[in-house]
């Protein structure tokens, strides 16, 4: 299975890389929403983890993106307190899932996994 | 007519301008490797901690952390110490669950609580701050006492820093600081405090109605930002009392927990207030109608849009009916006003931005 991880926070995004390769996913990592559309459009990826708030383009055009495609890919939305609108922005876009900073990366295993079994 | 300077003094003048000249450089040269040095070393550290957290909290989150020898012998430095520190400070912010006890165990199995209670009695306002964040991030209750002996200290970033360490320590009781607080607390640290709050103690509403009635504005401010996050309904009472008797750097956000907080009379009551009350407070029982789509008001809203002074407080009457879903109304309005009136200027712009 293969990951986009789209992040701007470098400790998160690495450390998000290496508990999820460790647990058996090929990952694709990107720091900025831009490339995180570009990598969506080349096809290939079974799930996204994004940032709400990134450089270039935010989570909530990278879901805008996938809803646009024929079989949408699930996508986890990473956001910080106080961004509950956006949050309830990002469902109504059609996010499968959200996990609020800071978070247990175990938790966002579990999530993953669930999503999965869907 | 003799010179001022003879060529020897001359000479003299000017090796000793170039001889300061060339200190002058070399103390500069010296300066700058300092802080390059200083940065490279960062740069490295970081790298290293970074690679080091990472590996922490994904591979030994469940196991007992072993000390890095490489770490151990940096940490004889007290840059490092404090630059480690740091960064823990950072990582914790970022994680919960086992990742944020894996963080706090690599805290003290390095033996940096040592130096993060050394920073307490350093001269320097941001190092005892610093100190202060990092005992109170890796949750080092022990250490209450002694961030309390800072809560008086003449820098604002020391004493807000103990504040804050001290509510999310204590919660609610730790706020017992703001009796004797004559500083003003500012609305970063007052949504800083709020934010610490997880619960309030059945009390605590009698401890509420005494800072309502303190001498210190911020204090005041920040018991509403209480009320209202707790919601404490039993409160609207007090505070439509408190209305005519607070000072107008309060009624704004008086009003504005009392939209939060209502009941049933809450709305007709502050329109009773309302010709007595500042053009602040007006413009925020106007907003607060809206927010509470107090459809019961529309008559009020109707006839203060045609009759209210203010071009700003018309937009805002504009906009509260607006959001109670009277734009059909509104558009009807605009039509029927001759083209230079003031209020269906207004009604384009308010329109505009709502439709």
């Amino acid at each position: 299975m293969v990951v986009l991880l789209a992040e701007d926070d470098e400790l998160i995004l690495r450390t998000l890389e290496h508990k999820l390769t460790k647990e058996g996913f090929d990952v694709v990592l990107t720091r900025n929403g831009l490339d995180a559309i570009s990598i969506i459009r080349q096809g290939g990826i079974d799930l996204i983890i994004s940032d709400i708030m990134m450089p270039f383009a935010s989570g909530i055009e990278i879901l805008a993106e996938v809803k646009m495609m024929d079989e949408p890919i699930p996508i986890i939305m990473l956001s910080s307190m106080g961004q509950e609108e956006i949050v309830l922005e990002a469902f109504d876009l059609g996010a499968s899932d959200y996990i609020i900073k800071p978070f247990s990366p175990n938790e966002l295993i579990i999530r993953i996994n669930r999503l999965r079994k869907k | 007519m003799e010179p001022v300077l003879n060529i020897h003094e001359l000479m003299i003048a000017i090796q000793v301008v170039l001889i300061l000249v060339f200190l002058f450089t070399l103390g500069l040269l010296f300066y700058s490797f300092r802080e390059y040095k200083a940065l490279a070393d960062k740069t490295r550290w970081k790298k290293l901690l970074d690679d080091y957290l990472i590996k922490s909290i994904v591979t030994l989150m469940e196991q007992s952390q072993q000390v890095d020898p490489s770490l151990e012998n940096l940490c004889k430095r007290q840059t490092f110490r404090r630059f480690f520190i740091g960064q823990l400070i950072e990582s914790e912010r970022r994680f919960t669950g086992t990742a944020a006890k894996t963080i706090m165990n690599i805290f003290y199995i390095y033996g940096l609580d040592k130096e993060a209670y050394q920073m307490l009695s350093n001269s320097r306002p941001y190092l005892i701050a610093r100190g202060i964040q990092a005992l109170t991030v890796m949750q080092v209750r022990e250490a209450l006492q002694e961030i309390r002996k800072t809560l008086d200290h003449p820098s604002e970033i020391v004493s807000q820093e103990a504040q804050l360490a001290i509510v999310y320590f204590e919660g609610f009781n730790g706020l017992s600081f703001l009796y004797g607080v004559e500083t003003i607390i500012s609305e970063w640290q007052q949504l800083r405090i709020l934010n610490s709050i997880k619960v309030l103690p059945e009390d605590a509403v009698t401890t509420l109605l005494e800072w309502l009635h303190s001498t210190n504005v911020s204090v005041i401010r920040l018991a509403l930002k209480i009320i209202r996050k707790f919601q404490l309904f039993e409160m609207e009472g007090v505070l439509l009392e408190r209305l005519e008797n607070s000072d107008h750097r309060v009624q704004e956000e008086l009003v504005r927990t009392l939209f939060s907080i209502e009941q049933v009379n809450t709305s007709t009551a502050l329109l009773a207030y309302f010709p007595k009350a500042t053009i602040q407070e007006q413009f925020s029982i106007i907003r607060g109608l809206g927010q509470i789509r107090a459809l019961d008001k529309l008559d009020f809203l109707k006839e203060q849009l045609l009759a209210y002074p203010n071009p700003e407080g018309k937009v805002l009457i504009a906009e509260a009916m607006a959001s109670m879903g009277q734009i059909p109304f509104l558009m009807e309005l605009r039509e029927q006003l001759l083209p230079q009136d003031q209020t269906r200027l207004v009604l384009n712009h308010a329109l505009k931005s709502k439709i």
